[in-house]
């Protein structure tokens, strides 16, 4: 489990974290999301020790990480996959990490393996492409067979293939009783992968809970309707005081809820064919959420994506 | 299956070892070892000096042995200051700082495995600068004098030396964590400041006694490392030097406990 409580780190004037508290707990897979300069890798920096914080504290396992005896097993971080010497092969670094700790090349063959990096273990890291570098930093993470996993942004060069890994990787972790932290920018893949989210704008906690708490929160309340006369239905929704817009497909109805919809459609006669209340994607709420907490916006030309 | 890793356990044997995979797993060490004994032994090959035709020739044989160690002892501590910015230069620090994230067990890992090295070369630089020495002037009667103390005094305080100046390297390299800055450090205190003895001072020649070189120099009374002014005796050559190496670590641990990685 990752414990952080009144986390607080200032760089300069700038306040990257201010006074955030969160738990990762152990057996779920916990999403960290925020816009870019949030304070994401700050705060998981902050959890490996790399950067000192100014307030607060940071533990996995209920100890910070320089107090466990063999930080190896207890947490492996991917927090930016080529933090490797260039002229190094991968099999050399994996094997220097093991060294440390005591395991087995075995297990360093092992994970080589299981992140498929056989075919170019014995190669030089400069060589490596993006995902192949991802890939080692995956195999770095996972080589002491930690209680925990920390992964910024871990498909980042993967390919479908990778990803598809990565995915089941985090789920088969969280299912053993481990704890999975992990941020990332793919909404998508979040909403795949995790059972709950953190979500952090301008170093502040905005949201915490489970996926499903999280979206029920911002979902916008409309309900697509199909029936056999939309256009009157449409008529006893305005008579209700609800908004009724008309699709090319379906008619969206705002203000009312769907057993009232379906109240009027069965009185009036028709036939009701498709009855949705419409569920905000993880993507939607995430914006909805931290639309003030942006601050490096890309700035729109008028006829730039013509 | 998987293999298990459940004994697996941080420790400072396993981190010296780390150190020393890190050192020997890219082909920077080869070159240093190359170079530094190749260009001792040039410079031993190429010197006219000539041994004494007297009692003194014993003397002689092992100051001129230790004469070939100043580019060496240069060459490992530039190396030694290399090895530790290397971690902020290449990004393994943050591999390194989450796999022993005791910084302080991180740099006497390092600083062990960095004194090893220059250990070794040392020693192999001093034992092919013998073979040298007593191929070119042996008939001269140059020899090797067991009994002699000066003879036991270079052997071992020439690589007591590098060892040390290897240390200090590494501490100041941890504490500046630029390779740049950390190089023209060291060059400066090793090569640069010692000039200052010319300078025609008192006072700044006697201070120059204090820098590793001349610290190095009464450790082996062979002029071996640059001028000296004063002569601070073995005891006190060898507590200097210590103290340059022990307080640039001291420097180092308290810099990286107090900022981030």
């Amino acid at each position: 489990m990752i414990e952080v409580a009144g986390l607080t780190k200032t760089y300069g004037s700038k306040r990257a974290v201010d006074d955030i508290s969160f738990t990762a707990p152990a057996g779920s897979v916990t999403g960290f999301l925020g816009p870019n300069g949030a304070g994401k890798s700050t705060t998981m920096r902050m959890i490996m020790g790399l950067d000192r914080p100014d307030a607060g504290t940071a533990t996995i396992d209920g100890k910070p990480l320089t107090a466990h005896v063999a930080p190896m097993r207890t947490v492996g971080a991917l927090l930016e996959a080529k933090s490797v010497t260039p002229g190094r092969t991968a099999r050399n670094h994996l094997r220097i990490l093991a060294a440390t700790h005591g395991i087995s090349p075995k297990r360093v063959d092992e994970v080589i393996q299981m992140t498929g990096l056989d075919t170019v273990a014995k190669k030089r890291v400069k060589g490596f492409s993006l995902g192949m570098g991802q890939r080692l930093g995956i195999a770095t993470a996972m080589l002491g067979d930690p209680s925990t996993l920390i992964m910024d942004e871990p498909v980042n060069g993967l390919d479908p293939d990778g990803v598809l890994w990565v995915r089941n990787l985090a789920r088969h972790f969280a299912s053993e009783g481990r704890t999975v932290l992990l941020s990332s920018h793919l909404m998508s893949e979040v909403q795949l992968t995790a059972d709950r989210v953190v979500v952090i704008g301008r170093g502040k906690i905005l949201a915490q809970g489970t996926i499903a708490d999280f979206t029920a929160q911002a979902a916008s309340g409309s309900v697509t309707v199909n029936t056999s006369d939309d256009a009157h239905l449409a008529r006893l929704v305005a008579a209700e005081g609800g908004q009724a817009t008309s699709t090319s497909e379906a008619l969206v109805v705002d203000g009312l809820e769907p057993a009232r919809i379906a109240q009027l459609a069965v009185g009036a006669g028709l036939d009701l064919h498709e009855l949705v209340k419409t569920n905000a994607t993880l993507e939607e709420a995430y914006l909805s959420l931290t639309a003030d907490a942006v601050e490096y916006h890309a700035a729109e030309k008028e006829g730039a994506l013509q | 299956m998987s293999i298990a890793v459940d004994t697996a356990k941080l420790t400072f044997g396993g981190a010296v070892r780390a150190e020393l995979l890190k050192l020997t797993t890219t082909r920077g060490f080869v070159w240093v070892a190359l170079w530094s004994l190749g260009l001792s032994a040039l410079m031993l090959v190429t010197s006219s000096a000539a041994a004494p035709a007297d009692a003194t020739v014993a003397e002689w044989t092992v100051m001129t042995i230790a004469g070939g160690i100043l580019m060496p002892w240069v060459i490992l501590a530039i190396h030694a200051a290399l090895q530790a910015t290397g971690e902020w230069s290449s990004g393994m620090f943050r591999v390194s700082f989450a796999v022993v994230p005791r910084r302080n067990l991180w740099l006497a890992a390092k600083a062990t495995a960095l004194a090893v090295f220059a250990g070794l070369v040392s020693i192999a630089v001093t034992m092919v600068d013998t073979a040298i020495v007593l191929a070119k002037h042996g008939s001269a009667g140059a020899t090797i004098d067991w009994t002699l103390g000066h003879t036991w005094q270079i052997f071992i305080g020439v690589p007591a030396a590098c060892i040390m100046t290897a240390v200090m390297a590494v501490g100041i390299g941890a504490l500046v964590r630029t390779s740049g800055i950390a190089v023209t450090a060291v060059i400066v205190v090793l090569i640069v400041l010692p000039f200052a003895a010319f300078f025609g001072f008192e006072w700044v020649a006697h201070i120059t006694s204090y820098l590793p070189s001349g610290a190095a120099d009464s450790m082996v009374s062979a002029g071996a490392f640059g001028a000296t002014s004063d002569d601070l005796g073995i005891v006190g050559g060898t507590a200097v030097l210590l103290a340059w190496s022990v307080g640039a670590c001291v420097a180092a641990s308290v810099a990286m406990s107090r900022r981030d990685a």
